[in-house]
């Protein structure tokens, strides 16, 4: 038989627990070397699925291959020699101490009949040195605090030395700094050692910063399975989860990032009134201010356009993820004559004008000029933050005083974006 | 150190004490008989040394107190202890509880009430040479423990709590039967009471020629399983993760245990304490890993029952104190030293 | 090996060395009591059927005797075989008895010192019913005779105590000469009595115990002595045996005229007329309440007839028999 590139091979997963459908026609493969979060609400069917790959539930019905060979013809050690899991909390019913704890994770390979040789003592004192325990190897298990006893655990999964890993929410109790230093960890185990994994993760971030491959799952079927970019989207998880999110990418690190969108009871039955009288509004946009504006009008049902904006800026890519139409120009250069015209077209054909907390300097002038233009067109125009204009010109004086000129003729001043909603009703 | 070492430390060190003990048990009793009369008589019985004894020169009722009565009660002592102490390790690990004893799933209410019946209505010369309450207490104690078990299986799993519950449910209903019974047949009612409480005051060659062999047989396959009990502490998911076949290794853990508790307890009624205490205070000298604490708790209920007894016997010469109260009182208060005096976390 | 083997293996096996085990058998113990020199009493074998209704042998007189039962022991005392007792009960010792000077006691009737009985090998062990009964069977199985007490159930059964343990003595013409003694004593005072009328006879309860009221029977020996001191034992009219828990309300209701009690209940009789429950009784309005010492009463032997069955008359029939007093 020809090697299986896969290393796990699911087909045709089903399993119920008594009458309830937990999972229903789950199929997917497992490359070796391959680092997988399976994302989903509670009760989508996460730990249901590594619970059956792992032989703890057994009756499934479909086929379950680890390695090649089908599940259900291995035994106990041989499946715990091939993965080894890493749970959330463990809780031993006596005081063992550390070593004793790791020692167990060689089960697999010691006989009923036989002892610990010296390959277990050498794998178990890797395991302990991986996850930086040697030192207190002797104290008791109890004792130790939640990220020093994970640590343990970890290094438990460690020493038996299983090509693949299943981490069920290992890190969710734990405080920050643990959690960088055990994704590292696992990291490590699969850049270095090529150790397959598959992990679940309370916090989506830690998923898909770190793995390559996301499986969306969802009621117990799979939603989506492929790479982040393809299924880290804001519809998979408004499909997946039911929330709102913003998906922006981190600059530093090139990383997506997902951000919950938080709206409070107020907002929500702001939002729930809809847009009725101003349904076309454009946002100026500039520095990342914008962001949030657009991102609660879109919430609410407006339809949205942006500008001048530069290529580099944040508020780009919240329109290019909203699919807002926007006027953007090269980043360091002065607005061009082409970026206020497509500008003042969008102002032209919507209702509204919002100008949030922008920064003003010489080369976005252009923008607040066509604010002004607008208040003229008799369009609605709403400031926001007009108090701390003083801080946030750069142009002499010359943005202040045009700020006091818009809101003599006409333009709404609020305090906060929530207020926008209001006015626009 | 490595585990195994250690191990064989403390399980020499516990036979030396065994032996010591059994020398001072053999030469104290109601009937003074000299150390080195007590020391012909037993090597006489060794075979292999015996052709080179010669006990003409002893009382023939010296050699009889020594061969038929001290000795198969010193022994019998030493091996329910054992078998006490290892269902006692067994059942604490299992149910993770420390309140567990070797009778937490009916063996003693079973057996009590076999014992009953035995004792009641039936008349006969017993079995293999071995009494017929004796047979028909292990049968009692057998038939609650499979009754219980079944009880407790839901889909192939058994429920350790439910296993709780019901060996409490069935101990109640049990011990009401016998009382019945005993109400019903006041002329009996003494011979039960005491019975029930138990003691080696009438134990033989006989009985014991039966219990030990059996007991020895099931106490050693069940240390096998040791490694497997370490880690079906940790959760019954953890250890099928960590390779355990957990379903099957507790069926057979609890097997082997029952039957253990179940053919001590036919032999010498129910003395209680032991089976609880002793892993207890092995657990604070040796520490939680079973695969040290089994063996060494074995032989430490064996020396502490043997010690009880002896106890028993010699304390209010040439009165008998039951083997239980004496059981009761050594072993609690010890423990509270042992537990006051350790700041290390016990369970 | 697969473990299934292995585990299958170790039950065979366990099988095997058991049926080996009951093949050969155990070591069983060889020596017998070995008599000691010539007896003085007449060498007839003895046989007599004891309270549990076995049949208990000897070749011949018994030389040596452990008595766990103080109550025949009196009877061995009456008989003057005292010399052939070889141990007595611890607890007669720790009483100071008289008849168990000299004696360190050998247990009890409840936890037999064994080793020292077999170090004793006495000829016979004479103990009560009941005991744990795998201590008896050892000592049986040691090769010592055991004679188990009878529980009389009237005061023939006196008589035949009385002729077993002569029996068992070699003194039997004794026993039959103390029987005979005895039925005299019993008909001296029955023969005033047995002719009254049943108005004329009082009604007579024996509290044994007060929590739960303990009575006797018309079964018991008891009351067969009520009854031959010329008394009505109330609770033998209700056609109630053995010792039965008996009703507060039957017996405010049957208000007896005499209220007797064994010393173990009540040391005097106010612990008897203090009881709340009794207040309108008869018996404790008019002050007819006796305490027995429990040596004469609750022992089966010839006190009963020479100390319980007088102290009953006088308290019964005090006009017959003379005003109550203690024998002891």
């Amino acid at each position: 038989m020809a090697v299986d590139e896969n290393i796990i091979s699911v087909k045709n997963l089903n399993f119920s627990y008594g009458k309830k459908k937990i999972l229903d026609d789950v199929s997917f493969n497992v490359g070796k070397g391959d680092f997988i979060s399976i994302l989903g609400p509670n009760g989508a069917g996460k730990s249901t699925i590594v619970n059956l790959i792992s032989s703890i539930l057994k009756d499934y019905e479909g086929r379950i291959e680890v390695g090649g060979r089908n599940l259900r013809r291995l035994n106990s050690k041989d499946v715990a020699k091939m993965m080894a899991v890493v749970p959330q909390y463990t809780d031993p019913g006596f005081s063992f101490t550390v070593a004793e704890m790791v020692m167990m994770g060689r089960n697999p390979y010691i006989s009923r009949f036989g002892t610990e040789r010296k390959e277990d003592y050498h794998a178990a004192d890797e395991a302990m040195e991986k996850t930086k325990i040697l030192t207190f190897a002797n104290r008791k298990f109890s004792e130790l605090s939640g990220g020093e006893k994970q640590r343990v655990i970890i290094a438990q999964a460690l020493a038996q030395d299983s090509p693949i890993l299943l981490l069920d929410e290992p890190t969710s109790h734990l405080d920050i700094n643990f959690q960088i230093e055990f994704m590292n960890l696992f990291l490590d185990l699969n850049k270095r050692e090529k150790k397959t994994i598959i992990g679940i993760f309370q916090d989506i971030n830690l998923a898909i910063q770190n793995s390559q491959k996301i499986m969306l799952l969802k009621e117990g079927r799979i939603f989506s399975f492929g790479s982040v970019e393809d299924t880290i989207n804001r519809e998979n998880i408004k499909n997946v989860f039911g929330s709102d999110v913003f998906i922006g990418r981190n600059p530093v690190t090139g990383n997506l990032y997902v951000s919950p969108v938080f709206n409070t009871a107020i907002e929500r039955d702001i939002i729930a009134q809809g847009a009725n009288k101003c349904s076309r509004v454009h946002v100026i946009g500039g520095g990342g201010a914008a962001s949030q504006v657009i991102s609660l009008l879109h919430s609410s049902g407006y339809v949205i356009s942006c500008g001048v904006i530069n290529t580099l800026d944040s508020d780009l890519d919240t329109a290019r993820m909203l699919e807002i139409p926007y006027a953007a120009e090269a980043p360091f250069s002065p607005i061009s004559l082409d970026s206020q015209n497509k500008n003042f077209e969008f102002i032209k054909s919507s209702d509204a004008v919002i100008l949030p907390a922008v920064e003003f300097g010489p080369g976005n002038f252009s923008n607040l000029l066509s604010v002004n233009k607008a208040i003229g067109l008799r369009k609605k125009v709403i400031i926001i933050d007009k108090e701390n204009i003083r801080k946030r010109d750069h142009t002499d004086g010359k943005a202040e005083k045009l700020y006091g000129k818009m809101i003599k003729n006409g333009a709404i001043a609020v305090e906060t974006i929530n207020e926008v909603l209001k006015q626009l009703q | 150190m490595r585990t195994g070492t250690r191990t064989l430390k403390y399980i020499v060190i516990l036979l030396i004490i065994l032996g010591l003990i059994i020398i001072v048990a053999a030469s104290t009793g109601a009937v003074k008989i000299s150390l080195k009369d007590t020391g012909l008589i037993m090597a006489s019985r060794i075979p292999g040394i015996n052709r080179y004894i010669n006990t003409d020169l002893i009382d023939y009722q010296d050699i009889v107190i020594i061969s038929q009565i001290r000795l198969p009660r010193i022994f019998l002592s030493i091996f329910v202890g054992m078998a006490l102490a290892g269902a006692g390790v067994i059942f604490q690990g299992l149910f993770r509880n420390p309140m567990a004893d070797p009778y937490v799933i009916g063996v003693s209410s079973g057996a009590a009430l076999g014992a009953t019946i035995g004792l009641v209505f039936v008349t006969g010369a017993g079995l293999l040479g071995v009494s017929t309450i004796t047979v028909f207490a292990l049968l009692g104690a057998l038939g609650t423990t499979f009754l219980v078990y079944n009880i407790s299986r839901i889909r192939g799993k058994v429920s350790v709590i439910t296993l709780l519950l019901s060996g409490i449910a069935l101990s109640a209903m049990l011990s009401a039967i016998t009382y019945f019974i005993m109400i019903l047949r006041t002329q009996d009612m003494a011979k039960i009471v005491f019975w029930v409480m138990g003691g080696f005051t009438s134990a033989t060659w006989g009985n014991f020629n039966v219990l030990a062999p059996i007991v020895t047989v099931l106490i050693i396959i069940s240390g096998f399983f040791m490694r497997d009990l370490n880690i079906i502490s940790l959760g019954d998911e953890r250890a099928v993760q960590l390779g355990v076949q957990t379903d099957r290794v507790k069926k057979i853990l609890l097997i082997l245990a029952s039957l253990i508790a179940a053919v001590a307890v036919s032999m010498s009624g129910v003395i209680g304490f032991v089976g609880l205490i002793t892993p207890h205070i092995l657990r604070l000298l040796v520490g939680p890993d079973h695969k040290i604490l089994y063996p060494t708790s074995v032989i430490a209920g064996g020396i502490f029952m043997l010690m009880s007894d002896t106890l028993a016997r010699t304390v209010l010469m040439p009165r008998e104190i039951p083997v239980g109260i004496i059981t009761s009182i050594a072993g609690v208060p010890f423990f509270l030293y042992l537990l006051l005096k350790s700041k290390k976390q016990i369970f | 090996m697969s473990k299934k083997k292995v585990l299958i293996t170790a039950v065979v096996t366990i099988f095997l060395i058991v049926a080996a085990l009951s093949i050969f058998p155990g070591c069983k113990n060889t020596g017998t009591a070995e008599v000691a020199g010539e007896s003085e009493a007449e060498k007839t074998p003895v046989k007599v059927v004891d309270g549990d209704e076995n049949i208990v042998e000897l070749a011949g007189p018994a030389l040596s005797i452990v008595v766990l039962a103080p109550s025949a022991l009196e009877i061995i005392d009456a008989l003057g075989a005292m010399e052939l007792v070889v141990e007595v009960d611890s607890w007669s010792v720790e009483q100071h008895d008289p008849l168990a000077e000299g004696f360190e006691g050998a247990g009890d009737a409840f936890g037999p010192n064994i080793e020292k009985i077999a170090e004793l090998n006495p000829d016979i062990l004479i103990t009560p019913t009941g005991g744990p009964e795998d201590d008896f069977l050892k000592i049986s199985d040691l090769g010592i005779e055991i004679y188990r007490v009878i529980n009389v159930k009237g005061i023939e059964g006196v008589y035949d105590e009385i002729i077993n343990i002569s029996k068992i003595v070699g003194f039997g013409d004794k026993g039959e000469e103390l029987v005979n003694e005895l039925k005299g004593e019993v008909d001296a005072i029955y023969s005033q009595v047995k002719d009254l009328n049943d108005d004329d006879k009082p009604e007579v309860f024996y509290e044994v115990w007060n929590d739960p009221l303990t009575s006797t029977g018309g079964d018991t020996y008891i009351s067969d002595l009520i009854e031959k001191a010329g008394g009505i034992n109330i609770v033998a009219e209700d056609n109630l045996t053995g010792w039965p828990e008996y009703s507060v309300e039957r017996l405010i209701e049957k208000n007896p005229d005499i209220i007797i009690a064994p010393v173990s209940l009540a040391s005097d009789p106010s612990v008897i007329t203090g009881d709340e429950r009794f207040a309108s009784i008869d018996a404790v309005i008019n002050g007819r309440v006796y305490i027995i010492p429990d040596n004469s009463i609750s022992r089966p032997n010839q006190n009963l007839i020479k100390k319980a069955l007088p102290m009953l008359a006088k308290a019964i029939h005090p006009e017959i028999f003379g005003e109550f007093e203690i024998i002891e």
